[in-house]
């Protein structure tokens, strides 16, 4: 039961196997190094990059819920994206 | 834009995450059905302007190191 699930998984078209699923799980490294920066003064912080992050991540969550196949990787990536964008851009505002 | 501002500024770890994921997002680019040129050019623009700014900000940390050591001769 647990391997036909994992074996489903592998062989998901969004799965591991493909590109669809290596560019977002690559894509949360950004989310990542933002809460890195969280412990840098909000001086060093860049308003064009932190409105990017946050829109590109507010507009990639709708994108990866209407492509085929869904991908709820890419969708929860762009959401963390998307919150560590507006808490950045709220400490530099701040 | 922050291609103005100096380098000290720059976030090397924002940055470098930067140069993976676009890159890995050109892949995904190419490969999506239907083929998606635009975010392919995206993604290309933003890779090339990643790079340029890290090698700005090594250029920067190597310039800071070479001052470094003139002081400490003195």
């Amino acid at each position: 039961m647990a391997a036909a699930k994992l074996q489903a998984l592998w062989n998901h078209p969004a799965g591991p196997k493909t590109i669809h699923f290596w560019a977002p799980t690559f894509k949360w490294g950004i989310s990542i190094a933002n809460i890195a920066d969280f412990s840098k003064p909000p001086e060093k912080l860049s308003y064009p990059q932190q409105i990017a992050v946050t829109a590109t991540g507010i507009i990639w969550s709708r994108y990866s819920t209407v492509i085929t196949p869904k991908n709820w990787n890419l969708f929860s990536v762009n959401i963390a994206m998307a919150g560590t964008g507006l808490y950045q851009l709220s400490r530099k505002l701040r | 834009m922050d291609t103005k501002k100096p380098p000290e500024t720059i976030s090397v770890n924002m940055t470098g995450v930067m140069c993976v994921y676009s890159a890995s997002f050109m892949r995904f680019a190419w490969v999506v059905r239907p083929r998606n040129l635009h975010l392919l050019a995206c993604h290309v623009t933003n890779e090339t302007m990643q790079l340029y700014q890290l090698s700005r900000w090594f250029r920067a940390q190597r310039t800071l190191e070479q001052n470094k050591k003139e002081i400490d001769a003195e």
